[in-house]
Formats: structure tokens, sequence, C-alpha cells
């Protein structure tokens, strides 16, 4: 199986593993990229319905989206030279939604979100939307192709089960 | 009939991230002439840099990928010049060996008009030199005789843009269906009519969602065609994307015949961006109009270096599903090399058999070399 899995992310670059953050992004007219990095510091803690996260850390100087050109534009508006991290400060979820303050470009905003624990609750698959706009990244736009306000992002944490009395996944 | 390619569509850069064909194009389904994004990813992306060119920023090369290039056209019009020109020879080496042919495929000119800046309303138009006339056939020429008897219009439509997903096109322009790429002759496009001219009046609905794109035209057909050859119909291509470059689709097609049986068509397809700006196509489908006639189409699209890609494909067609049906395979292997934005040379050899039961079948090589200068 592992062979299989090994396989699969060689030959298709969608497969992608714990510890990594992927971005959807969406084009007008019409089209669509997925930023992603595996340069992704920080784990989950799980206790039983409940998830917790902190001070995790996405370099994103290591932003790649396939091609170089866009490798390029995606550096520039995010400013990674002055700002190459974003960071999810903490994060908390209860049955499959929650909540998560995040620093981008130097501001930080609360997003709301969806998760799910893999079948072995190994691996935590959290999805929130941002607003570029939000984070003061306007008008994103080359050659008549530009980018939309809203953006997916996708990450998955590694994950560490807490015992039943700990506090710590509450984040207190 | 073997020659390959002027619809000029690249379906295989889904490996390069590209799912959707107007990102590049002003045509929603693809062909015809670059935008100035699909003009910039062309000269970064897709070509070579020439050495003469080495020193240059990715954005300079984009920023000089235009008509003019580094110089700036008004925001209402776009041209653009396609020249294409085929060389082949059948059977190479024997005795046989000829030299088949100089084919004057494509000298096209595109007028692009826009009504604002972003250009998400405008009239798409290709004029077309054709250095034989009768080469347009289905299509016609704009006159029988005299200097005119040498252009026609490829396509003229006026597309635009209802909401942030949905398009409206109109005119006379290329049929939905299945996967559509640069080999205008292959049996994914021959079997139905759906190659280089064959090109119908008709409105077509566009669609692009978060993971789906659908196309969808009703037609009245080729009106400059004579009433009993216009086949008007409808047709529609449907793709779903489950994961990143990877998009499944279905097509239909429906077309009206007079004093024969009506056309109908149906296929799945498959586009997968593989690692490294690799992609594979696949398309399985059928006509059915006296009889069945099932065609296969799969192309691996691998790149070698920046600009230089190893095209290797095989095809299937089968001119009816009884014992007299004959059966057609087509596989080859091409190359295909993009020097610099403006350049691209093919080769390509070909191996294309026939066979039919109780008849002794046919089996030919084609070696072929192509050029396509665009400005």
């Amino acid at each position: 199986m592992k062979n299989i899995f090994i396989f699969l992310s060689l030959v298709f670059p969608a497969f992608v593993f714990a510890q990594s953050v992927e971005v959807d992004i969406s084009l007008s007219p019409a089209g669509s990229f997925v930023a992603k990095t595996t340069s992704v510091t920080g784990f989950a803690l799980a206790k039983g319905n409940q998830v917790a996260a902190k001070d995790v850390h996405v370099n994103l100087k290591d932003l790649k989206t396939g091609i170089s050109l866009r490798d390029s534009h995606t550096q520039k508006h995010l400013e990674t030279e002055k700002y190459p991290e974003a960071v999810l400060i903490k994060g908390l979820g209860k049955d499959g939604k929650g909540k998560a303050k995040i620093k981008l470009r130097g501001k930080e905003k609360v997003v709301e979100g969806t998760y799910a624990l893999s079948a072995d609750r190994k691996t935590l698959n959290a999805d929130f939307p941002i607003v570029l706009s939000e984070f003061d990244i306007n008008g994103v736009k080359y050659m008549g192709v530009g980018v939309k306000d809203q953006v997916m992002i996708h990450i998955h944490l590694p994950v560490k089960e807490m015992a039943e009395k700990s506090a710590a996944v509450t984040g207190k | 009939m073997l020659s390959c390619g002027a619809a000029w569509a690249y379906p295989k850069f889904i490996g390069l991230g590209y799912t959707s064909c107007i990102t590049c194009h002003y045509s929603p389904t693809g062909g015809g002439a670059l935008n100035d994004y699909g003009r910039a990813l062309y000269a970064v992306e897709i070509a070579q840099k020439p050495f003469w060119e080495k020193k240059k920023s990715t954005d300079e090369l984009g920023q000089e990928s235009g008509f003019l290039g580094s110089k700036p056209l008004p925001y209402w019009i776009r041209p653009g010049i396609k020249y294409r020109r085929l060389v082949q020879q059948i059977n190479p080496g024997s005795g046989t060996a000829k030299r088949d042919g100089d084919y004057w495929m494509q000298m096209d000119l595109n007028l692009n008009f826009f009504t604002s800046e972003e250009q998400t309303k405008g009239l798409i138009t290709t004029l077309e030199y054709l250095h034989n006339p009768k080469a347009i056939t289905p299509n016609r020429t704009l006159s029988h005789e005299g200097d005119l008897q040498h252009f026609a219009l490829r396509e003229y439509f006026w597309r635009q843009q209802i909401d942030d997903s949905r398009w409206i096109s109109v005119g006379f322009m290329d049929k939905p269906f299945g996967i559509k790429h640069a080999d205008h002759t292959a049996f994914n496009r021959t079997v139905l009519p759906l190659a280089q001219n064959d090109q119908v009046h008709g409105a077509m609905y566009s669609h692009y969602g978060k993971k789906t794109e659908l196309h969808a035209m009703a037609y009245l057909g080729n009106l400059q065609r004579p009433g009993d050859q216009q086949q008007p119909g409808a047709s529609a291509v449907f793709e779903f994307e489950p994961v990143e470059k990877i998009r499944y689709g279905v097509s239909g097609l429906y077309e009206k015949v007079e004093n024969s049986d009506d056309i109908y068509g149906l296929s799945a397809h498959t586009k997968v961006g593989l690692l490294d700006h690799n992609a594979w196509m696949f398309e399985a489908g059928t006509k059915r109009q006296k009889e069945w006639t099932p065609f296969l189409f799969s192309q691996m699209s691998l790149l070698l270096t920046q600009g230089l890609y190893l095209e290797p494909s095989v095809q299937y067609s089968q001119s009816d599903l009884t014992a007299q049906g004959v059966r057609q395979m087509r596989s080859g292997m091409g190359l295909l090399y993009f020097p610099f934005q403006r350049l691209e040379l093919r080769s390509q050899l070909l191996y294309y058999s026939t066979s039919q039961q109780n008849s002794i079948g046919s089996d030919t090589w084609i070696v072929q070399a192509q050029i396509h200068l665009s400005l």
C-alpha cells in the first residue's frame, strides 16, 4: 500500500500528505490553480469530538503553483520578502466545524471553516475560505486574467491524541 | 487525409494546471487566437527562452509577447496572424516512396474587437487565405470566382460574459464536443463532423463552475451551404474535475441530415495532468448514423525540456461493427518544439493501417514535418 501512495504522489501532483497547505485559487474569466507547500510546522491536538491547533507556521516562500510565472507573481503579491510566513495562531474545532485566528501579511483575522479527522485520527484536514482583500491583496491581474477575491485554504496537519482529562485541546 | 493540425488548441496544457481553454483563448472551447494571457504564457512557460533573450525576466518576456511586441495596442482590438505549412513523405525508404505533399495548411488573420477593457464582450473573427480553395470543404469560400475564392471566414462570433461563471457565444464557430486538440484529422475529430472546417452557425452557452465546465450549443448548421446540406443540430460537452489536474468529460451530439440518417455522437474522455507538466488525454466514443462507428484516441505529452515535447499517440476506429466494418489503426510518435514564442516546429512518424474481413488490408508509414508561425 505504501508503494502505491509513493507512486501516486510522484505521478499525480494532487496527492499530498500530512503537514501541507494547499490554496485553491479561482481565476477570472475562468480556470483555477492550486498553490501548495509542505513547509509547514506544527500539529493539531484531538480529544473526542474536539480539535485544537496553535502556532502552525507556513513558509510562503516555498509555495509552488506548478509554473514559474505564477510562482513569481504569487511571491510578489504575498510580499514574501517582507512577510515570509503565514501563521495559524490558534484554532479550535468541534463536531467538524471550527474557527481559527490566522496571520497573513501582518494582518490577523478570524476565519471559519470545516475539518475532518482521517479514519485513523492521525491527520487533520481543515478547509476554510479567506478573502484576499481583507489582507490587502487587491487587483491581482496579469494580462487580462485575474484572481478571484475568495480563495480556499486546505491544511493538513498531523494529530496528537490527548488524554481525556487534558485541558490542552480546549486551548486553555 | 493524414495531415495534421490547425485547430490550434492544446488541452495537454492541463499538465501546467490549465484546465479551461478560455484562460488562454478567446474561444470558450479553445482553438483560434490566443488572448494576451495565452501569448504571455506561450512566451514564458511554453516556448524555450532563446539565447538572445536569456537576460530578460519572465515579466519582460510576457510584456513583449503581443502582436506588436512590447508596444501595447488599444483594448478594443487584438489582431493575430498564423501561418502553417506541412510536408510529408509516404512510405519513406521503400520502392514506392514519394514526397506526397507540401501543404499550405493555414494562413489566418485574426481580428478580435472588444467593447471594454475587460474584454468580456467582443467580436471574434478569423479570415483565412486559402492556397487551395477546395481545402475549405465543407465550409465555403467568400466567392466561387475571382480573388475572393481564396478567402473564407473560419469563425465569426460574438461572445459575452453574463456573470462570474456564465458566457454566451453567438455566431459561426466550432461545435463543443470531446477533446479539441491540434490534430484535426484525429479519429475523435473526423468520425463525427468536428474537423477543421465543420464550424456551424448557432448559439453556445458556457458555464464555468468550481469543479465543472459545460458548453452546450444549438445550431442551425452551416448557413453558407445549400439548405439541404446545412445539418442543424445540437452538441454539448461537460467536464468534471474531482481533483486538481484530472478532468473527466462526457459529450453528446445530434445532427439532422437531409436525405440520409441523422447523426448521433457520444463520447467520454479524460485529461490528466501528470507531474512535471506531462499529460495524458484519452477519448472513447461512437458515431451512430446508419451503423455504429466507434473510435478511440489516446495521446501522451511528455515534456523533455522546456519547449520540447514527445507525443506518442494511438487511435482506432471501425466504420461499422459488423464483419464488413473497416478497422483503422493509427499510431504515431511526434516531436513538438517551440524554439521561441512565435515559432512551432512539429515532426511526426505515423503508422496507419486498415483491415477488413476477407480483404487485404493496407499499411502505410508517413513522415511529416510542420512549421507554424504566429504573430
